[in-house]
């Protein structure tokens, strides 16, 4: 091959390189546009959706990325907010046809996709129709999308929260527990934590440990006592221990102190640096740990870092 | 004309924010800060009556921000203004230890997400037409 024909190849070569470039920076200032575009018709839904409060009126949106933003609205809302009226929100999403929207999307969505619209699912009241689609989703192999498949479904279906928790095939996490109690604190669920932390299911368990925990409810003390002395199930165990501790109790009983001397060391040491900030004395750790675990809590518990807090077992 | 500054990192929250405290019967005027330098160059220009804090990091990231504000409001003389900024947080932050931080580095209120809109917008109202003086 002879120079010219070279030349000619490394033009033609850096051209397409340059096309190339051009072309991608001009779809990557489309999508930005696009995406700014998105957030400034959301916040503008955003302020109508809230200035309509307790009054009748009206929130259209006609295209496709409009209906969408307008549906990020009422998430964005639903999600900040309780006690917020529903006639308004089931009114918007009837009228832009919301439910249809996101069902379409969800056909054609990658993961992360998938459990955001799941999670937008969960703010808008959908049909019982809806509700069979999601519950596909529940057996999904990524776990984001399972546990917004949840929170969609038990917010579709408050009354059937219990089963639908209890019915789940795979266990929750504490991840997944605090995502449920968001929907408690927006006063969606209608649950009693004491046949929770009575049950024998593992999810049920979990959850009525978690309400507790977050809520701080100080009489199920003797219902996180009976979990520590008879489950099986280390996870919980601890879950039921820290919960204790948040709520301040004495933690020097005999059965707890078994299961703390079979967990492995990371977690005893977890677990002790957790109890100093939480308010405990040096006295009532050194029941629990041994002087080598507790050596590191004793510039802990001395520090501004606890000096805050005064609990009972101080 | 009265004015409330909210901060936020995130910009979604903080209209949110804005849309359920301001409503026709309004007699403030809101505006957005998204950084702590924003914040503090707001208010030494608006001397506003209410700072609503969305993001509870400018108060334990060591910048102590509520210091920063009050030496605005005492004109860096030592001498307190006749009314300082109140300061409300609103997070999502359950945890007693973290509240506790926060009331002990000098803010006015904290509550919490989710919030009632109605609530807030009670409280913001009450606050901004009381004639109190803080000192």
């Amino acid at each position: 091959m002879n120079i010219s024909g070279i030349i000619y190849i490394y033009i033609i070569v850096s051209l397409l390189i340059a096309a190339a470039y051009s072309i991608a920076t001009i779809l990557a200032l489309h999508a930005r546009r696009k995406k700014q575009h998105s957030k400034q018709l959301s916040n503008s839904y955003l302020q109508q959706i809230i200035a309509m409060q307790g009054r009748e009126g009206e929130v259209n949106a006609r295209s496709t990325s409009e209906r969408m933003a307008l549906a990020q609205a009422l998430h964005s809302i639903m999600s900040y907010t309780y006690s917020t009226p529903t006639e308004n929100t089931k009114t918007i999403a009837r009228n832009n046809r919301l439910e249809e929207l996101i069902l379409n999307k969800l056909r054609h969505a990658n993961n992360e996709e998938k459990a955001r619209l799941l999670n937008i699912l969960s703010s808008i009241p959908i049909s019982a129709h809806a509700t069979d689609i999601i519950s596909k989703y529940l057996h999904s192999a990524n776990r984001h999308i399972r546990i917004a498949a949840i929170i969609a479904t038990i917010a579709a279906s408050p009354t059937k929260a219990i089963r639908t928790i209890a019915d789940l095939p795979f266990s929750l996490k504490p991840y997944d527990t605090s995502r449920i109690i968001a929907l408690l604190r927006r006063g969606l669920l209608p649950i009693a934590y004491e046949p929770l932390l009575m049950s024998d299911n593992h999810n049920l368990l979990m959850l009525g440990i978690a309400i507790t925990h977050n809520f701080g409810i100080d009489i199920a003390d003797k219902h996180l006592h009976n979990i520590i002395l008879r489950q099986p199930n280390r996870q919980i165990v601890r879950e039921a221990i820290y919960t204790l501790a948040t709520l301040g109790r004495p933690l020097g009983r005999h059965h707890i102190r078994e299961q703390l001397a079979a967990m492995s060391p990371n977690i005893r040491r977890e677990l002790c640096h957790h109890l100093s900030c939480e308010g405990y004395s040096l006295s009532a750790l050194s029941v629990i740990f041994s002087e080598s675990e507790i050596i590191h809590a004793e510039p802990l518990i001395n520090s501004y870092k606890r000096s805050l807090i005064c609990t009972q077992s101080n | 004309m009265k004015s409330v500054i909210i901060y936020s990192t995130q910009n979604a929250i903080g209209v949110l924010v804005e849309a359920m405290i301001s409503g026709s019967d309004a007699n403030f005027e809101t505006f957005q800060a998204g950084s702590t330098r924003e914040l503090l160059s707001m208010a030494r220009v608006l001397r506003p009556r209410l700072i609503i804090l969305l993001d509870i990091v400018p108060l334990l990231d060591g910048c102590d921000i509520v210091a920063r504000l009050h030496e605005i409001e005492s004109n860096g003389r030592g001498r307190l203004s006749r009314s300082r900024a109140t300061i409300y947080v609103i997070t999502w932050q359950q945890s007693e230890h973290t509240v506790l931080s926060l009331l002990e580095s000098g803010i006015d209120q904290y509550l919490t997400f989710p919030i009632c809109i109605e609530r807030l917008r009670h409280k913001v109202s009450q606050q901004m037409t009381s004639n109190t003086l803080r000192q």
